[in-house]
């Protein structure tokens, strides 16, 4: 006879509700765990994505993510010309605010090299990928925009031709892709008093009505080079680095700047922050396991009374721990699917992390058996007089 | 040569420390129960019949003197009584004043786990089980959990579970305190039936007076002491008829 079973089956509400509070507890570490995830996701998504082997990128900085990079505009052909580039295309990416509909919506303009990028590498769910020079976009569901709209950017209107899902940079905010000419154009926008200033600033005449009063030579934030199979990095990086007005960094590069050093006070924030729940929720899974078995020990000072061995009762505390861990970790799951879609940045759930998490579950709950099972010993079978 | 008496407690005494005092809740109790005999054990609140009780069931050793089972010493004042458990199972059944079923369990159940502590197959257990209760009058309520049994009923079911295992003792203690007088002379007069179709010995301990007329003797006790033992003709004739 399964006592355990017996007791849940009978006290089923009682133990639907415990593993529900377990699951909620279990998807606040999910969250958590699944955030930091995100977070990583996101900020790797663009360098992953993008496919480029080296990053060109300002000379003495180590942009364009981890801090600001400013190249010629020009800069992709004299890469071009290095032996083993395959291909060279200019990078910009910038954050923009812009009104729809009197509401605020913020996007990262991503310019795309076309033709000879025109983002296909892009996952488009919607729609179709650049097809001309000028004034189309791709944009990313979590901007806001539909497809086919038109939206004001800089001094011009932008069809959105195609969507996409999940695609945001490291501040959770979506991408939106436009050709590199079309995104500088918008970078470069100013208002009518700064063109102003900078014809104050620099005399009279056509020459100074192009400048800004605000410098802004380049918005080419960085130039990504595709290499052929057979090339050694390292020769093209030495070639590239020898110039001395930029620096060259390569993927691995990119993602270790981002994440260990652009992001690593966010990441051990959350990580910092999931330990502190991982002990709460340990804390709490115990306390309402011990006191499942304080509620029972009438019934295990029986048990003992008629002379049950204690594995009988060793057996029953544990596997009622075990229930509630196995029913709070699967409703947590199944809680975490149904919630977390809806969270404005994206929490991802690996299924290492789901085993990770079991494991610790695992753990509480034998550290809480423990302590209940202590407890139950300690009850003399004459404790069923009292 | 006569069989062993079934309990046989000898000059039993039991201390009790109360700060710096001494208390004796038992002080050199002696006493037989036979095969087939129910005793009631009577007395005031604090006279020591629930030690006695106690010290008898295995579940507390004796601070002197010796408890014998079936002719075995069992308990003693170096005796480990966790260790006797099994011996306790299969040869003590105890009632109480409160039925203490375990209220998750069926009424089958309940009686059923008694046997497969004792490693008799789950099947085979219910079955004898069943049998068990519907020999009490219990067969409709096999399947019923001890809320929704009335008190006598669940009583019957508390002596189903301790007769379970066939123990050739019973050990009750105020068994019919929560009953009205006909259902407690009903239980009673069922231990009698017991003692005497299953040759077991019923010890009984009792605030209620209007039953001792059902019991084969009464041992009184007061301040530890036993003070009196009568017997009682008529309970032999009455278990018998």
């Amino acid at each position: 006879m399964n006592l355990a079973f017996k007791d849940i089956r009978f006290n089923l509400l009682r133990f639907l509700l415990t593993a529900l509070g377990v699951a909620f507890l279990m998807m606040s570490s999910m969250g958590m765990i699944g955030l930091y995830r995100g977070i990583v996701a996101d900020a790797l998504l663009i360098i992953e994505r993008i496919g480029a082997d080296q990053w060109v990128v300002q000379g003495g900085r180590q942009g364009p993510f981890s801090e600001g990079s400013a190249i010629s505009s020009t800069m992709d052909r004299r890469v071009e010309g290095i032996a083993g580039v395959a291909s060279a295309r200019r990078f910009v990416q910038f954050s923009q605010q812009f009104t729809r509909d009197g509401r605020q919506l913020r996007a990262s303009v991503t310019g795309l090299d076309f033709p000879k990028d025109p983002g296909r590498w892009i996952p488009i769910v919607r729609g179709r990928p650049l097809a001309s020079g000028h004034y189309e976009a791709v944009a990313d569901m979590s901007i806001g925009l539909r497809l086919g709209e038109k939206v004001h950017l800089g001094q011009d209107d932008y069809t959105v031709v195609g969507l996409t899902r999940g695609m945001v940079d490291t501040g959770g905010d979506g991408l939106l892709f436009v050709t590199v000419n079309d995104a500088v154009a918008i970078a470069q926008r100013r208002s009518s008093e700064e063109v102003l200033l900078a014809r104050a600033g620099a005399g009279a005449g056509p020459a100074a009505a192009s400048r800004s009063s605000v410098p802004q030579d380049s918005k080419i934030a960085a130039v990504l080079v595709t290499l052929n199979p057979a090339v050694d990095p390292e020769a093209v990086r030495r070639a590239v680095a020898s110039w001395g007005d930029v620096n060259v960094l390569s993927r691995a590069e990119q993602e270790n700047l981002l994440l260990n050093q652009r992001l690593w006070r966010l990441r051990v924030q959350i990580l910092a922050f999931t330990s502190v729940l991982l002990v709460v929720t340990g804390i709490v899974v115990s306390l309402i396991i011990y006191m499942l078995t304080m509620e029972n020990l009438h019934e295990i000072a029986m048990l003992k009374l008629i002379g049950a061995d204690n594995s009988v009762i060793i057996v029953m505390i544990a596997q009622q721990a075990f229930l509630i861990g196995a029913c709070g970790l699967g409703f947590g799951l199944m809680l975490s699917r149904l919630v977390f879609p809806f969270f404005p940045r994206k929490v991802l759930i690996l299924p290492a992390d789901v085993t990770l998490l079991g494991i610790a579950v695992a753990v509480i709950c034998a550290i809480a058996s423990l302590l209940g099972i202590s407890r139950a010993l300690k009850v003399r079978a004459q404790e069923v007089l009292s | 040569m006569s069989p062993p008496p079934v309990l046989s407690i000898r000059d039993v005494q039991r201390l009790y420390r109360s700060g710096d005092t001494t208390v004796r809740a038992l002080d050199g109790v002696s006493l037989d129960i036979h095969r087939g005999e129910v005793v009631g054990i009577s007395g005031p609140s604090g006279s020591g019949k629930s030690t006695l009780l106690l010290i008898a069931g295995l579940l507390e050793p004796p601070s002197a003197g010796e408890v014998l089972i079936d002719g075995r010493r069992v308990s003693h004042p170096a005796a480990d009584l966790d260790r006797l458990r099994t011996f306790r199972r299969n040869h003590i059944g105890f009632i109480f004043q409160k039925a203490n079923l375990i209220p998750f369990l069926t009424a089958v159940e309940n009686v059923a786990l008694a046997l497969e502590i004792d490693h008799v197959p789950p099947r085979a257990a219910r079955a004898y089980a069943g049998a068990l209760l519907a020999s009490l009058d219990l067969g409709h309520r096999l399947d019923n959990h001890p809320a929704r049994l009335s008190g006598g009923e669940q009583q019957r079911v508390a002596v189903a579970r301790a007769l379970a295992n066939a123990p050739s003792l019973l050990l009750a203690d105020e068994p019919t305190a929560a009953l009205d007088s006909v259902r407690g002379r009903q239980v009673l007069q069922l231990f009698r039936e017991i003692a005497r179709t299953r040759q077991a010995a019923v010890a009984v301990v009792t605030h209620d007076q209007r039953a001792l007329d059902l019991f084969d003797r009464t041992i009184e006790l007061s301040d530890g002491r036993t003070r009196d033992v009568a017997a009682h003709s008529a309970a032999s004739a009455a278990g018998t008829h």
